[in-house]
């Protein structure tokens, strides 16, 4: 025990005294959740569109009105033939065109019927249909206007209710992303490479001849960045609670019994890496293809993992941030109690078991 | 010109003698293009949906089969009570319930008015936005559909306003058509930045820069000689990748390649310079490391590579300015999918190269061969 | 003509003075061994010298020039040994000769002709396409010497360039050392072993970033009353 304090004391010395490093690792965390939180929107405003109006009468006047006024569109262009659109798209940037037919008084006037023609820019898919969605609201309210139902009786209404997030707010989504991200950046990323940095520049050697038990050298070398990671943690958690206002509907306590067990998933994770990788640029290629890409394409926080094949869903399980990010997100947003997320827990900590014991064995191995 | 050479060929030598950075180099590139457009799929494409019927009338039977001939909904069936649908909505195995009201029939059809509640999960907001625009659409064309079908006098009385759409720049409505051309962004810039940085970095932490630095060599041949063989990978792995994305996923550049060739080669030297910067700065390859990464995520996310520019405050849009991922997939989005010309990308191009020439003096000034 | 002249060189790290006011001067074609402790501040003052830190205070002229303004013009005319060995592990023997020796502006035909005498007098050709990864360290420290004065510079820098190698290398190592010398370069080396401080012409002992003592073997031993270097050494650190 006396000899893990001395590894541990090392350790924390190394990581006091290269304050850049120290700086970077508590100051990226708080930096990325303050920009994703205040950046990432997945509303858009002032869309940029062009109008291509063939009738030129009161009514398309109203509605394009209608459309400039509604804030999420911004109208920059009015082309005059078809061809033009396809300028506009490439040298202004618009997002949609639309084109109102000619006699277009007349044809509400008189047939009660007319249809806009619409080209979508349909290179972001996302984009297009959040859009589409925005318009098919605005010539909702236009034509509700023009037929003098301002009361809205008789129609059928829909009222939507957005469960878990009521403000749609993108912080709920993304949050518990990157604290998986910083977690498995912190505790394994780092801890496999300083591991790797003792092994390139030959004091790990220094550190095995001693008679510390080669155990406690790696154990040294994990803990103070599991700690590390803890705080970042809890300054990423308070950020979005306090500025951002997302709940925690949970206990707290359970959040911080997941975090933990999360972090020893990660820095077994970690141990392993540093066991098979011999340089600093090895751990890092290991922890980026092996770790960490998976976790950004696999863990389903960025992308929903019922799109992907089959094959993909399956690798996703052996990955333990999918589970941490199911867990945390049933914790802090939907207000889950233990119960319901033992089996996450269970999952994360098997997979703990199994990588310390795989990388000690490794450790002990005399080359 | 003989010394740059032969530091070229020193670079050259290095990189293929380490299997690990060829192994970076070629299976990176190909794991990104495989494993990227399967699993960076973002587009909504089935939601599970569950249904609450307090009528139980025809009118309600047939607007519930309405979703389940839609392509975009998975139909969970009936619910009986709410609390199961929320139970359902707590383990994630629907995303939207609906919930028809008691007398719906009737009020339709009396023109009565009546109120449809339509839960959605809205954890992930884009789920819940566009999805809802698709569950209001179902219920909207079918409300309409019956008002003609039964001839009621008062809809048939009120004017109504249509909309079609159609798609541009990317006919098939394929997702990939965006993901894949990211990934080639993604793929020059991690060669030049990240494999840059790192490489510089190393030199220093390991000591031949010492051996170089007592050497008469002038700053810029030592950096230019970095710089080249780098370049070049660059360059090669982005013409390997638009091989790639036309052989996997038959996407064909639009516009014309020499601009999309020349626009990439100013843009690595952006990315070049920015490693080299870093490499100058940083102390140890961890701190190169976290700066990379940290410029990375940040010029990803703000690109509008997956989330829409338009939705960030100002500030946020003029951090963008000083973006240059989110300049390159610009020109990328454009030259690829829309066949835009020079003239097009013109802006673009002339801050790129802007962005080239501060970045790389400052890391020629920030290059110091001897220490205070 | 002397080679290197120093006058009150001075290097502070914050507060910490690592070389302080040092004043000396080398002959043209000596060999000056430059003693001291570990920590004593030898590889501070090689690296002001060889243009790798700028000095605090004070000045050098190396070969004539000014080491604060012209440490373009030095860097042609010195070759520098580094304590860590800095030769590219990961290029062959020959590759790493070719490009310091291009760096250094040796026309390629007399490059190749001058890398194959140099391996031939090391015993190193059969090794010429080996990785440098791949060779003894002994070995290594040799091919960095001859790396070193490929291109015939008036003064090479050495720093302690035979730590780690046994003896019978270190042997060789001299032997090499002489042959520069007898060539007119001169060498300035620092070392920890005192017997390689017998072989020098002329020796300094610097301690606490001072330079003690300075004058040849023979004169220091007399000076202090002892029979060898080690005991001047150690008669001189512990006093």
């Amino acid at each position: 025990m006396k000899e893990l304090r001395m590894i541990l004391y090392k350790e924390l010395i190394h990581i006091v005294r290269d304050k850049i490093t120290l700086f970077l690792v508590l100051a990226i965390p708080i930096m990325l959740v303050l920009l994703f939180g205040f950046t990432i929107s997945t509303e858009i405003r002032n869309a940029k569109v062009a109008v291509l109006d063939q009738s030129k009468d009161s009514q398309s006047v109203a509605l394009i009105d209608k459309i400039s006024s509604s804030g999420y569109f911004q109208v920059v262009a009015y082309p005059e033939t078809e061809s033009e659109i396809d300028r506009d798209f490439k040298e202004m940037d618009i997002k949609l065109a639309i084109i109102i037919p000619s006699e277009f008084e007349h044809s509400l006037e008189k047939e009660k019927i007319a249809t806009l023609q619409i080209i979508n820019d349909v290179s972001d898919l996302n984009v297009a249909s959040v859009l589409n969605n925005y318009l098919q609201a605005i010539t909702h309210d236009f034509i509700t206007e023009y037929n003098h139902k301002g009361s809205e009786s008789g129609t059928v209404e829909m009222v939507t209710n957005m469960r878990y997030n009521p403000e749609m707010n993108s912080v709920y989504m993304f949050v518990p992303g990157i604290i998986t991200l910083i977690m498995i950046i912190v505790t394994a990323l780092m801890s496999s490479i300083t591991l790797a940095r003792e092994k390139e520049t030959g004091t790990m050697n220094m550190l095995l001849i001693t008679p510390v038990k080669k155990v406690y050298v790696i154990i040294g070398k994990v803990i103070p960045y599991m700690c590390l990671s803890l705080i970042s943690t809890a300054m990423i958690i308070l950020i979005s609670v306090f500025v951002f206002k997302m709940p925690v509907n949970g206990s707290i306590w359970l959040l911080l019994l997941l975090c933990i067990i999360f972090m020893f998933t990660a820095a077994s994770f970690g141990m392993m890496i540093s066991a098979i990788s011999k340089t600093q640029i090895d751990a890092m290629m290991v922890t980026m293809m092996g770790l960490f890409l998976p976790t950004v394409l696999l863990s389903g926080f960025l992308f929903p993992l019922d799109n992907m094949p089959m094959f993909f869903q399956v690798l996703a399980d052996v990955f333990p941030a999918k589970w941490f990010i199911i867990a945390i997100k049933d914790v802090m947003i939907k207000g889950s109690g233990f119960f319901d997320i033992w089996k996450y827990l269970g999952i994360l900590i098997l997979m703990a078991i199994v990588l310390i014991t795989i990388s000690l064995t490794n450790v002990d191995k005399r080359k | 010109m003989r010394i740059i050479l032969m530091l070229i060929k020193k670079e050259f030598l290095q990189v293929f003698r380490s299997p690990l950075l060829m192994s970076i180099l070629i299976v990176a590139p190909m794991v990104q293009f495989i494993l990227f457009p399967f699993t960076a799929d973002y587009e909504i494409k089935v939601l599970d949906i569950a249904f609450i019927d307090n009528d139980n009338s025809t009118l309600s039977r047939q607007l519930i089969e309405e979703f389940s001939s839609s392509t975009h909904f998975r139909s969970k069936g009936m619910i009986d009570s709410k609390s199961y649908a929320d139970q359902l909505m707590k383990a994630d195995k629907i995303d939207f319930l609906v919930e028809i009201p008691l007398n719906f029939e009737k009020n339709v059809m009396g023109q009565q008015g009546t109120t449809i509640a339509i839960t959605a999960n809205a954890i992930n907001t884009v789920k819940a936005g566009i999805g809802c625009g698709y569950v209001q659409t179902v219920i909207g064309d079918y409300l309409k559909e019956t008002a003609e079908n039964s001839g009621m006098s008062a809809f048939s009385d009120n004017a109504q306003l249509f909309t079609t759409n159609i798609y541009w720049y990317n006919e098939q409505m394929n997702y990939k058509n965006l993901i894949v051309p990211g990934i080639l962004v993604i793929l020059v810039t991690l060669i030049g930045a990240y494999v840059t940085a790192l490489n510089l970095v190393r030199e220093k932490e390991i000591g031949t820069i010492e051996q170089i630095n007592v050497t008469p060599i002038r700053k810029w041949q030592f950096l230019l000689g970095k710089m080249i063989p780098f370049w070049i990978l660059g360059m090669a792995e982005f013409i390997m990748g638009l091989f790639l994305m036309k052989l996997i996923f038959s996407i064909t550049v639009q516009g014309s390649i020499p601009v999309l060739l020349t626009i990439t080669a100013i843009y690595l030297f952006v990315m070049l310079g920015l490693g080299f910067f870093i490499s100058a700065v940083a102390e140890n390859q961890l701190q190169a490391m976290f700066i990379v990464f940290f410029l990375f995520i940040v010029f990803v996310l703000l690109s509008g590579l997956f989330t829409p520019t338009e939705g960030m405050p100002e500030w946020a849009k003029f951090i963008n300015y000083l973006n240059p991922m989110s300049f390159y997939m610009d020109v990328i989005k454009k030259m690829v999918l829309k066949g835009c010309e020079f003239s097009d990308v013109k802006i673009q191009t002339i801050t790129l190269s802007v962005m080239a020439v501060i970045l790389n003096t400052a890391a020629i000034l920030s290059y110091k061969e001897s220490s205070k | 003509m002397q080679s290197i002249v120093a006058k009150d060189l001075t290097k502070q790290f914050g507060t910490f003075t690592a070389v302080n006011h040092i004043n000396f001067e080398v002959e043209k074609g000596e060999i000056f061994g430059f003693l001291g402790a570990n920590g004593a501040g030898k590889t501070t003052a090689i690296k002001m010298m060889s243009g790798l830190l700028l000095p605090t205070s004070g000045d050098a002229l190396i070969g004539g020039y000014s080491i604060r303004t012209e440490s373009k013009q030095i860097k042609k005319h010195i070759g520098y040994m580094s304590q860590r060995f800095s030769l590219y592990n990961d290029l062959t023997v020959f590759e790493n000769m070719q490009l310091f020796g291009t760096v250094y502006g040796i026309p390629p035909k007399e490059l190749k002709q001058r890398i194959n005498n140099s391996l031939e007098e090391l015993m190193l050709l059969d090794k010429k396409n080996s990785l440098v990864a791949s060779i003894p360290l002994g070995w290594k420290q040799k091919l960095a010497f001859a790396t070193a004065i490929l291109h015939r510079p008036e003064i090479v820098f050495l720093d302690e360039p035979t730590s780690g190698v046994d003896p019978i290398v270190r042997r060789e190592f001299w032997k090499l050392i002489y042959q520069a010398a007898a060539q007119g370069i001169t060498i300035f080396v620092t070392t920890h072993y005192m017997d390689e401080a017998e072989y020098c012409h002329r020796i300094s002992i610097m301690s606490d970033g001072c330079l003690k003592l300075i004058g040849t073997p023979d004169e220091l031993k007399q000076q202090m009353g002892v029979n060898s270097i080690e005991e001047v050494f150690v008669k001189f650190v512990n006093r």
